[in-house]
C-alpha cells in the first residue's frame, strides 16, 4: 500500500433489508487532507463512516487504517464523532471524557484543554442532561480531540449548531487542518465541504460519483445576479456578451452565467459601454451548487 | 482490570445503581433479621405453635440449615439486582454508548467481556456477602459446624451468574430496559407454569432442563432437614442431587455467552 494513504477502501457494500445503502464504494484517503464525503441525506455518508468505525459490518469489500493491523488500535489513537453526541447522561463532561480517556488509554488526558477548545471550559462540570444541542455537539468534538488524534473522523460536524457555532466549528476543523491533522468528513453541506476540504467523493444513492481534490472536482463559476431601469435592454445586451452562457429571470433580477471568468467590474463596463445604468449587481457562487446537483441528478 | 475501571467511572456516579443495591441490602438483611427474630410465624403453613415455631427457626438458621435458608432469601432479593443488570446494559443501547465505546477503540469482544467481567465481580460480591451474613446468622441465632453445608456458596455462585447472565443476554437483544424487566419477569412465571404442567404429567424433573429453574433448585425452599422429615421431599421440589443442576446452570451460562459473543460480532450497533 501507498505510503501516503490513511485509510485505504476496497469496494465497500451495504445492505439494509432489500435496500442497498452503498454499492461498491472506492476510494483512498490521502495523508495531509480534509477529506470530505459529500452527499444528499440518505445517499450513504454515514453508513460508510459507520463501517469503516467498525459500529456496522459491511456484506463485502475491505477497508484498511493504514499502518494498523489491529483496526481498535487505529481507532484507540483516532478522534471520531459518529451522528449523534454519545455520553453518559447523568454524568458531567469531565467524568464522561474521562471514561473516554481511560478507554482510549490516554496517559495523561488534558481534558480542560480539550473543553477549553470548544468553549466549554465554564460548563464542565455541569451533567451532560443539561446541554443544548450545540453544546452536546461540541462535548463530541473536544472527546474526539482527547487523544490528540492525527486522523479525525466527523459526521455532520455542524449538524444542531447555531451560525455562530458553525463558524467556530470551520475554523477549529481549518486549524486542526494546519496543525497537521487529517480529517475525514461527512456533510451534506457543499458550501461546508467548499469551504472545508481539500479533498471530496461525492457520494449519490450508495454510489461514488466523482472523486478528487475539491479544485478539480468542484468548478467555481460565479454567476451575476443583475437589475437596471430597462430590463429588456438588460437582457438583450446579456446576450450578446461573447462570452455569455446563459440569462435565466429570477424574481426580479437576470441571471447571468460565463463561459468563463468574468469580473462583476468588467460587467459593469460592458453595460455602461451599451447604455444600460446597472442599479444591481451581486457575485454568486452558485455555480457551484449545480455542479453539485448537475452531479448527483 | 482496565474494562472493569471503566464501568466503575460509569457507576460510580450513577444513583439508580445506589438506590438498587441500597434496596438489595436492605431487603436481604432485614427479610433475615424478621424471620430469625420469629416475626414471621410458621404456623399458618405447619399448623404448629408458636413454641415450636420457635424452635423450627432456631433449626433453619443454625448450621447447615442457614447456609440453604440464607439462599432461598437471597433468590429473592437478588431480583433487584437482575433489574440493575438489565438496566446498565439497556442503558448503553439507550445513550448509544456501546457505539461510542466501539468508535472510541474498544473492540467488540472488548464491549461483551466488560460486561461479563461486571457480571462475574456482582456474583462474587454478593456470594461474598451471603457467605458473610450466613455464618454472622448462623453463629448469632443457631449453632453447628459452619462448614456444614458451606457447597452452597458455590450453588449460589453459580445460580447469580445465571440468572445475571441471563437478564444480560435479554438486555442485549431487546436494548429497552423496561420492555427487557417486564419479559424478564413474565419469562420467569411462564417458566414456572410450564414446569409445574410438565412436572404434573410425571415426575420428569423437567426443571433442571429450564434456563432459569435450573437455578431456582439452587435456591432451596429453607426447610431442610426438619422438611425431608415432616413433608415428602418431592412436594418441596427439594432436589437430592443439586450437581447436576450446577451443570446445567454451566452449561447455560456457557449458551449465553456463546451466543452473546457470536452476535456482538456480527451486529449493526
Amino acid at each position: 500500500m501507498e505510503n501516503n494513504t490513511v485509510l485505504s477502501i476496497s469496494n465497500l457494500k451495504k445492505n439494509y433489508g432489500a435496500i442497498q445503502a452503498l454499492k461498491g464504494v472506492s476510494f483512498d484517503v490521502p495523508k495531509g487532507c480534509v477529506y470530505g464525503i459529500l452527499g444528499p441525506n440518505g445517499s450513504g455518508k454515514t453508513t460508510l463512516l459507520g463501517i469503516v468505525l467498525d459500529v456496522l459490518k459491511s456484506n463485502g469489500g475491505t477497508f484498511d487504517w493504514i499502518g494498523y493491523t489491529r483496526a481498535e488500535d487505529a481507532r484507540k489513537k483516532q478522534g471520531a464523532l459518529l451522528e449523534t453526541p454519545n455520553f453518559y447522561h447523568y454524568l458531567s463532561a469531565v467524568d464522561n471524557l474521562k471514561i473516554v480517556a481511560e478507554l482510549k488509554q490516554i496517559k495523561n488526558p488534558n481534558i480542560d484543554g480539550v473543553l477549553k477548545r470548544v468553549s466549554l471550559l465554564e460548563r464542565k462540570n455541569s451533567k451532560f442532561q443539561t446541554y443544548s444541542l450545540g453544546m452536546k455537539q461540541r462535548l463530541a468534538i473536544a472527546s474526539a480531540l482527547l487523544s490528540n488524534p492525527e486522523v479525525i473522523v466527523f459526521d455532520e460536524p455542524t449538524n444542531g449548531l447555531d451560525p455562530e457555532g458553525i463558524a467556530e466549528i470551520r475554523n477549529l476543523i481549518k486549524e486542526l487542518s494546519k496543525e497537521g491533522r487529517i480529517i475525514i468528513m461527512a456533510s451534506h453541506l457543499l458550501d461546508e465541504v467548499e469551504k472545508v476540504c481539500t479533498h471530496v467523493a461525492i457520494l449519490k444513492k450508495g454510489e461514488l460519483i466523482s472523486e478528487g481534490p475539491v479544485s478539480t472536482i468542484l468548478k467555481d463559476e460565479p454567476t451575476y445576479e443583475l437589475k437596471a431601469e430597462n430590463m429588456e435592454a438588460l437582457h438583450t445586451a446579456l446576450q450578446n456578451h461573447p462570452n455569455i452562457s446563459t440569462v435565466v429571470k429570477e424574481d426580479q433580477h437576470w441571471i447571468a452565467s460565463f463561459t468563463e471568468k468574468v469580473s462583476a467590474a468588467a460587467i459593469n463596463q460592458y453595460c455602461f459601454t451599451n447604455n444600460i445604468a446597472i442599479s444591481h449587481l451581486k457575485e454568486n457562487n452558485l455555480s457551484l451548487e449545480k455542479t453539485f446537483l448537475e452531479l448527483i441528478k | 482490570m482496565r474494562l472493569l475501571k471503566i464501568e466503575w467511572l460509569k457507576l460510580k456516579k450513577y444513583k439508580t445503581f445506589y438506590v438498587l443495591s441500597g434496596l438489595f441490602l436492605l431487603l436481604y438483611i432485614l427479610i433475615n433479621y424478621a424471620v430469625s427474630r420469629g416475626t414471621f410465624s410458621f404456623e399458618a403453613q405447619t399448623g404448629t405453635d408458636m413454641k415450636e415455631s420457635v424452635t423450627l427457626i432456631s433449626e433453619i438458621y443454625s448450621f447447615p440449615d442457614v447456609w440453604a435458608n440464607m439462599a432461598y432469601y437471597l433468590g429473592w432479593a437478588m431480583l433487584f439486582v437482575c433489574v440493575f443488570v438489565i438496566i446498565n446494559i439497556s442503558n448503553e443501547y439507550q445513550f448509544k454508548t456501546q457505539r461510542q465505546h466501539i468508535i472510541d477503540g474498544y473492540s467488540r469482544l472488548d464491549f461483551l467481556h466488560s460486561k461479563v467481567l461486571l457480571i462475574v465481580l456482582i456474583s462474587v460480591v454478593l456470594t461474598i456477602l451471603y457467605t458473610v451474613l450466613s455464618i454472622i446468622f448462623g453463629l448469632t441465632h443457631g449453632g453447628g459446624t459452619i462448614s456444614n453445608g458451606a457447597e452452597h456458596i458455590l450453588y449460589v455462585f453459580v445460580a447469580l451468574m445465571n440468572y445475571l447472565s441471563f437478564c444480560a443476554l435479554l438486555a442485549l437483544f431487546i436494548k429497552r430496559s423496561g420492555l427487557t424487566i417486564i419479559l424478564f419477569f413474565a419469562f420467569i412465571i411462564f417458566e414456572e407454569m410450564a414446569v409445574t404442567l410438565l412436572n404434573k404429567l410425571g415426575d420428569l424433573s423437567v426443571d433442571k432442563f429450564f434456563p432459569l429453574d435450573c437455578s431456582d433448585s439452587l435456591f432451596p425452599f429453607p426447610l431442610g432437614g426438619l422438611a425431608k422429615a415432616a413433608l415428602q421431599k418431592e412436594e418441596l421440589g427439594i432436589p437430592d442431587e443439586f450437581t447436576s443442576y450446577v451443570i446445567m446452570s454451566g452449561l447455560y451460562i456457557l449458551l449465553y455467552y456463546g451466543i452473546a459473543r457470536w452476535r456482538m460480532q456480527k451486529a449493526d450497533l
